[in-house]
């Protein structure tokens, strides 16, 4: 998820985990949370921590609490590390979130539902700085991932912990069924390779792609598990796509795309890929455009666009 | 492998068949080929160091003379002197070298062994004559210049200069020079593309053929080529790591028709990643490993390595001074 740090330091915000989009989050019956923020407020030196509790911005523009969310990470010592907010995702279709319980547990919180809080040893004993969490399109299942440690895959009605991931490779995200993980890692001779593994953590798939495909930014899987995509920003963007059992390039599509930087990107149909898009804007509020790509014709439509709060010190968006 | 004195002498004697043109009066009687060259280091206070004095060759019968016409330091634009070491290069041959003249900072060429320089036309340089962005390449037989630009001169095409004729060649500016080819006759060129990848191109000089491709990961990623004489055939050197003990590897690449070798490992450490490699006319690579910290004297060797097997023999070997402030191998 390295871009989308870049992009939150860019907008002149701190990194957090962010959850893919999701198709029926723009089509939702009820209401649905858009993203999650937490405020920004002056420290002495000129700087700004997170303060207050996390809010969640919803798609009808209301806001809701999260009153039990740890909203400052903890250092391995217990202290609080200040800057470093406690990690977050919203799922894709804006209606769970999963975040850290002010005890430390790890929690997925469903909207108008409950909340369901795993076990005491569902974390491995790591500092909460080096927490990052992702929740799948749907919210069905949740990848926790440990600076190195193995990433663990949760399924979220259980709290049950599914598999675990090498941790030394880099998390890309679920693929758009939640079925599988994505993850980036380096062969003998410093290639970058990527490998599929189901939510089981077997290694279903592996190969080492074109340079386009990991020389921009992170990279969606598709249902199918074995479908990559990335989009090429910058003056000519194209969506590029790829196909990790026959080691082919299969699309290169010339797109008309809004203006911003990565957030993200997800498969979120069997031919469509959601990007979210971020400009950040100085002092004015960033903007998130979020566009859907056919990716059979190139065809873009924009879906949603919405200002961040302006005093954000962090913000995670879900797909709504 | 060391040589054996036997060995040296013979290298020696088969030196002697160039031409024994001695102008300079540090040079000695027969005309040896160049190995490196190196200049030292001084100290400006506690924490800095600069360039001083000349430039040093080292030549193969083990003697080290000093070119005095080349320049300890560049300039900028408006003639001011940097802190960087001035330009020099040496062919992979060792016969000829390449350096900013001291005094006028203009790029000369001449024989290792001395006797008149040849200068090359002012528009070898950008506008105003600055050296401090330049890279400066000799062809393996001496005939040709190579300058490129970095830095504040990147938007400057890279030039390949005739030595004989001072005819001038200018490649695209967006395009990154890694070399010329083992016979001189086409340069090497990286190029960033806008979808972020990395482009190799083979320029052929005399009709401005090219050979073009989106190379895979491990050639992109490669920390240096070696362009055959065909134009086509590029062996990547893939960086050895200490840290995992991953042990340097050459891949042999196609231009022409993407083919990707399996590779080799060579017989080298991790920390023996060779540079400056070249193609040898029996389609081996030459190329040099000089592992070592700055400050410490540091033996330099000379390898062919076959890229079938990775089997690795030396050819030469000599020391590096530690009072370097750096230095440039014949071919680097």
């Amino acid at each position: 998820m390295k871009q989308k740090i870049v992009a939150a330091v860019a907008a002149g915000l701190a990194a957090v985990t962010l959850a893919p989009a999701a198709a029926q989050a723009h089509q939702h019956d009820h209401d649905s949370v858009r993203y999650a923020s937490v405020k920004a407020c002056k420290v002495k030196d000129g700087g700004t921590k997170p303060c207050g509790g996390w809010r969640l911005i919803m798609h009808s523009g209301e806001r809701m609490g999260l009153p039990d969310a740890q909203v400052v990470a903890r250092n391995a010592d217990g202290s609080s590390s200040i800057y470093v907010t406690s990690p977050i995702s919203v799922s894709g279709d804006g209606q769970k979130i999963a975040y850290l319980t002010k005890k430390g547990r790890l929690a997925v919180r469903t909207l108008g539902g409950g909340v369901r809080v795993f076990a005491a040893n569902a974390l491995p004993h790591v500092p909460q700085t080096g927490i990052g969490l992702t929740l799948s399109d749907d919210g069905a299942r949740l990848a926790a991932t440990f600076e190195g440690r193995g990433t663990r895959a949760y399924d979220t009605a259980t709290g049950e912990r599914l598999g675990t991931v090498p941790g030394d490779e880099e998390l890309q995200g679920f693929s758009a069924d939640g079925d599988e993980v994505l993850t980036r890692d380096s062969d003998a001779e410093n290639s970058a390779e990527l490998a599929v593994y189901g939510d089981d953590g077997r290694e279903q798939r592996r190969a080492t792609p074109p340079q386009v495909m990991v020389a921009n930014g992170a990279v969606a899987l598709n249902a199918d598990g074995h479908t990559a995509a990335v989009v090429v920003l910058g003056k000519k963007p194209k969506l590029v796509t790829y196909d990790l059992d026959s080691d082919q390039i299969t699309a290169k599509l010339p797109v008309k795309l809004p203006s911003g930087d990565l957030n993200m990107i997800d498969w979120t149909g069997g031919t469509q890929v959601t990007l979210h898009l971020t400009e950040s804007r100085d002092d004015r509020p960033t903007i998130m455009r979020i566009v859907q790509i056919d990716a059979a014709t190139g065809a873009v439509k924009l879906r949603d666009t919405y200002k961040v709060l302006a005093d954000s010190y962090v913000f995670a968006a879900c797909g709504g | 492998m060391r040589h054996t004195s036997a060995k040296a002498a013979l290298l020696a004697v088969a030196a002697l068949g160039g031409t024994v043109a001695l102008t300079t009066p540090a040079s000695a009687t027969a005309a040896s080929p160049a190995r490196a060259a190196w200049i030292k280091s001084c100290a400006i206070d506690d924490y800095s160091t600069e360039p001083c004095g000349h430039w040093r060759l080292m030549l193969r019968d083990g003697r080290t003379v000093i070119v005095a016409g080349a320049a300890t330091t560049r300039v900028d634009r408006s003639g001011a002197k940097s802190g960087t070491e001035g330009l020099f290069a040496i062919s992979a041959d060792g016969r000829w070298i390449a350096y900013e003249r001291a005094g006028d900072h203009r790029l000369v060429v001449r024989r290792s062994a001395g006797g008149a320089v040849t200068v090359l036309p002012k528009a070898a340089l950008p506008r105003g004559g600055s050296t401090l962005s330049a890279d400066l390449t000799l062809s393996p037989r001496g005939d040709k210049v190579l300058v490129d630009f970095t830095d504040e001169d990147a938007g400057e095409p890279a030039r390949v200069v005739t030595v004989a004729t001072g005819a001038i060649t200018r490649i695209n500016a967006k395009e990154v020079a890694q070399g010329f080819s083992a016979d001189g006759d086409e340069v090497l060129t990286t190029r960033y593309r806008s979808d972020n990848t990395t482009e190799l191109i083979s320029h052929r000089l005399g009709d401005g053929g090219v050979f073009r491709r989106v190379p895979p990961q491990v050639v992109a990623n490669a920390i240096g080529f070696a362009l055959a004489a065909d134009g086509k055939t590029v062996a990547a050197v893939v960086e050895g790591y200490p840290d995992t003990g991953a042990k340097p590897r050459v891949r042999v690449y196609d231009l022409e028709t993407g083919a990707l070798s399996a590779g080799v490992t060579l017989a080298l450490g991790p920390a023996y990643t060779p540079y400056a490699a070249r193609w040898t006319g029996d389609g081996r690579l030459t190329a040099v490993v000089s592992p070592g910290e700055e400050g410490k004297s540091v033996v330099a060797r000379v390898l062919t390595t076959d890229v079938e097997t990775g089997a690795v023999t030396y050819q030469d070997r000599f020391i590096l001074n530690k009072q370097r402030y750096t230095y440039t191998v014949a071919g680097g």
